[in-house]
């Protein structure tokens, strides 16, 4: 285990995340006794805010699918509710590398919990890719360079 | 009988009659009240007692109602003065002395600063109610509602069966022109026992044959992997594109791959739906071509991106076996309410272009959980989720105890829809001003932790046994009315008999509780309480929902400014969605959303937030300026602090108000002190329930847009709703970029 500093882990953070039609990253929750709390495919991208007093990185964990009852011919089988999918903090000013295997990141949260990224498990790959499909095939440009930003409380309009 | 009654809930199987059988009267708690003697007239004066059927006067000229709660406060406090004269009337019209002011309520004792009183609150805005007749509706149930306005119009329900005792009335446009008028709530989970067992509920179900459409790809689809080879070129070709990288060889690759893929498919094609296949992913073959040529420059946001392909499917028909619910038996001899248990649903409203929210009255997304759907007669129905069917760790948390009450087709149905919740064996009555402060008070326990304290806990638990003590003295006035009833007459007296005892309990029940807070928060009595500053128990419409105030914020606003010193509230958001919001006016909740027509997620959405509870409500953060992109800021956060309907993580936490939900609920405070210690910029929270009106008494203070053109846009938006200024500023100053 090696604690690092923000530019070091940003590195490992993207290759973790990956691309379109690669594995990418899960991200969990623990809590003080080990329990997990949270577990969910990370979507794609990341910010990292150093203007605070620490830093916090800025994340989108994909929790907001659901399956498409009326879905008519040709459309995907699964769709995402934007406003579901709010972007996140991790408190980043203690992180530390483990290389594994897996390899992964984990963040010392202040109330006593961790959050670990790692490379995702197989029984998450259809939900990343099914997101992959609904953000690089399904959306308007315009809307997925604003979630890229990672600057949204709250999604309004068809997309929410 | 029903879905199981509750102790302080029983129903009459027997019919009483004029000559009471002494030995099985309903105890009366020792009082010496004689439970054969008749209820006291009506026109009883002193001058002109009441006297029987033989001429005789009647025993006395008191209420046993007041005699009851003479004798049941002494039980509360002792043998010691009441702290309030033993009559129904609340002190209303007392001239307020100025009151020392009072530390937010904590787990400690508040201590006495001595400082003088802060100045009280602008009650100016938007009041609903008056103080001056206690017994009149705080707010009057409207016969004609706003139609399409997808907020709704909310109104005050007596008794404490729905949360914050508020319902809200939306009536819908239809797509044939007409009005859907549906009425919509949150029953209190305590009240959950008395809604079913008015219900005849089954959950019995039988296979059933059904005919569905089934959509599918075509066998020569499936053997050349056709679409899949599609779907990863597009990806790779878009991600690429956006982020300015070049497109890889194997990409390249694939897409000779894929050519080569179509000429074996189509040396296999033998029908006439193969063909049309083909010509689908050839010409999807030829828009990836392009992308991949040398020298391709069309912007990904102007035409670059390559759209959906999505896979080429026919569709015919197929007969599957469901589950279906069985119809119900009939239970019309004990007057039970015909009921189908089934998979939880949300109706589904739409809203256009001009802002106006319809529905069909029948088309319904499907949601996760159990719910019951209920005949109420003559073209009303209800559906109500369930606590106690609904598991919070694998049902939508946000969904549980919601109640929804529609209406025949037409206009003009508000105070009837209120009226059916009687049906439901639910308070069915507009809340009076002295009602209203039971709600007032248990929203100021909830939001300063007070229901911990010991005189609080005291005062709740004998609160709650004032119900019964009502219905037991009604039941003796009233027994007579229930002479040569039936089965399903006698099942409406009793059930109407413990509607009318809770609602005449409840002002009673104000009393003790509110001299309990008093005590709670360093006050000396609960006339004290009332009348200090920052105590106003009259709610404040915002958009379709009610807010109740918190009076220690209310006492002490420029305190809490002061603690949180250049920090405020903060939401962020995309260039897209501030136009939007504006256009609606609210910045509502993921469940308000789906009423008002606004949200997406239709379907069996497995969102966090629904299962979490935090889809109830919106998220802010403190911050110590507001968004770098777009977003709303309230440099003032007491604007919404005030409130008594928010609570607040120092970390991230999804706003987790589910028990069983997988997130900590350790962290969670309700101290507007604490939340002022919140580091800015970090990933706190402050969800606040049900949504802000941002056009109105809870305006953010500076509107921060994408750019100068998206500003004048906003400007122009405000002036089309005849808004000229927010939060105390022309819009000219709150706009900003």
């Amino acid at each position: 285990m090696t604690k690092m500093t923000p530019p070091d882990w940003a590195q490992l953070l993207a290759r973790l995340l990956g691309q379109p039609n690669h594995n990418g990253a899960e991200l969990t929750v623990t809590d003080d006794t080990g329990t997990e709390n949270f577990r969910a495919p990370l979507a794609r991208h990341y910010r990292i805010d150093d203007q605070a007093d620490q830093p916090v990185l800025w994340l989108r964990p994909i929790t907001g699918g659901y399956g498409a009852a009326d879905r008519q011919p040709g459309e995907p089988e699964r769709r995402y509710s934007l406003n579901a999918m709010r972007s996140r903090a991790i408190p980043a000013h203690h992180v530390d590398h483990h290389p594994g295997p897996p390899e992964n990141l984990a963040f010392h949260l202040p109330d006593g919990r961790h959050a670990r990224i790692r490379p995702a498990a197989a029984d998450l790959r259809p939900e990343l890719d099914a997101w992959d499909t609904w953000t690089t095939l399904i959306l308007p440009a315009e809307i997925e360079l604003e979630l890229d930003q990672l600057n949204d409380d709250s999604w309004h309009g068809p997309w929410a | 009988m029903g879905g199981g009654s509750s102790k302080a809930h029983e129903t009459f199987s027997v019919n009483p009659t004029a000559a009471a059988d002494p030995d099985n009267e309903p105890e009366l708690l020792g009082l010496g009240v004689d439970p054969n003697a008749k209820a006291p007239s009506h026109e009883s004066t002193d001058d002109n007692p009441a006297q029987d059927d033989e001429g005789h006067a009647s025993q006395a000229a008191s209420d046993p109602w007041e005699d009851w709660k003479a004798a049941a406060m002494a039980k509360v406090y002792g043998d010691g003065d009441l702290p309030y004269p033993a009559s129904a009337e609340t002190p209303t019209d007392a001239v307020p002395e100025p009151a020392a002011p009072v530390e937010p309520a904590s787990d400690t004792p508040p201590p006495d600063t001595g400082q003088p009183s802060e100045q009280s609150p602008d009650w100016s805005d938007t009041d609903i109610g008056s103080h001056i007749d206690a017994d009149a509706p705080v707010l009057p149930v409207p016969h004609e509602l706003p139609v399409g306005d997808p907020c709704g119009v909310p109104v005050l329900v007596g008794g404490a069966d729905l949360t914050d005792g508020t319902a809200t009335l939306i009536a819908y446009d239809t797509p044939t022109g007409d009005t859907q008028e549906v009425l919509v709530a949150v029953v209190d989970e305590a009240a959950e026992a008395k809604l079913t067992d008015a219900l005849s509920v089954t959950g019995k179900t039988a296979p059933t044959p059904v005919e569905v459409d089934v959509a599918g790809r075509l066998p020569l689809d499936h053997k050349h992997e056709l679409h899949e080879q599609v779907e990863t070129i597009a990806k790779s070709i878009n991600h690429h594109l956006k982020a300015g990288s070049t497109i890889p060889q194997h990409t390249h690759d694939g897409h000779a791959e894929f050519w080569t893929a179509l000429g074996a498919a189509e040396t296999e094609a033998n029908t006439s739906a193969d063909e049309a296949m083909l010509d689908h992913y050839t010409a999807a073959a030829f828009t990836l071509g392009e992308r991949l040529h040398d020298g391709y420059a069309t912007p990904y946001t102007e035409g670059g991106k390559v759209a959906h392909i999505g896979p080429y499917e026919t569709t015919g028909k197929a007969t599957v076996t469901k589950d279906l619910p069985v119809p119900p038996e009939n239970s019309d001899s004990l007057g039970l309410l015909a009921t189908q248990t089934r998979k939880a649903t949300r109706i589904a409203p739409t809203i256009g272009a001009d802002g106006e929210a319809s529905w069909d009255g029948t088309t319904r997304h499907k949601a996760l959980g159990t719910e019951y759907a209920v005949d109420l007669g003559d073209g009303y129905a209800a559906v109500y989720r369930p606590y106690g069917a609904n598991d919070p760790a694998e049902s939508e948390y946000s969904l549980r105890g919601s109640l929804e009450i529609t209406a025949p087709a037409g206009a003009g149905h508000g105070p009837e829809l209120v009226e059916r919740l009687g049906q439901l064996n639910l308070v069915n009555k507009p809340m009076t001003a002295a009602e209203g402060e039971w709600t007032y008070l248990q929203r100021n326990i909830w939001a300063q932790n007070l229901a911990n304290h010991s005189a609080v806990a005291a005062a709740q638990t004998e609160a709650a046994g004032l119900d019964d003590a009502a219905e037991h003295v009604l039941f003796t006035q009233r027994a007579h009315e229930a002479i040569g009833l039936d089965g399903s007459d006698l099942a409406v007296f009793a059930r109407q008999l413990r509607l009318d005892a809770e609602a005449k309990a409840l002002p009673d029940k104000v009393k003790v509780v509110r001299d309990a807070v008093a005590t709670a928060t360093g006050h000396p009595s609960g006339d004290a309480l009332a009348a200090s500053t920052g105590y106003n128990p009259t709610p404040r419409r915002r958009g379709g929902w009610l807010t109740w105030r918190r009076f220690d914020v209310d006492a002490a606003p420029a305190k809490l400014q002061a603690a949180f010193g250049k920090a405020g509230l903060r939401h962020n958001l995309t260039g897209t969605n501030l136009t939007q919001v504006l256009q609606t006016g609210v910045l509502a909740s993921t469940e308000r959303r789906h009423l008002m027509g606004v949200s997406g997620g239709h379907g069996k959405s497995e969102s966090s937030d629904k299962m979490s509870g935090g889809a109830s409500s919106v998220f802010l953060r403190v911050s110590d300026g507001p968004p770098s992109g777009c977003g709303l800021y309230w440099d003032d956060p007491t604007v919404l602090l005030s409130r008594a309907d928010w609570y607040a993580y120092p970390t991230d936490q999804f706003g987790s108000l589910n028990p069983k939900a997988s997130h900590s609920l350790k962290s969670q405070t309700r101290d507007p002190y604490k939340v002022a210690t919140f580091a800015s910029g970090t990933s706190n929270e402050v969800m606040v329930r049900n949504g802000i009106d941002l056009l109105g008494a809870e305006a953010p203070s500076r509107i921060v847009c994408h750019n100068t053109g998206q500003r004048h846009a906003v400007l122009d938006l405000l002036a089309s709703k005849n808004i000229s200024h927010l939060a105390g500023k022309p819009i000219d100053k709150v706009v900003t970029t």
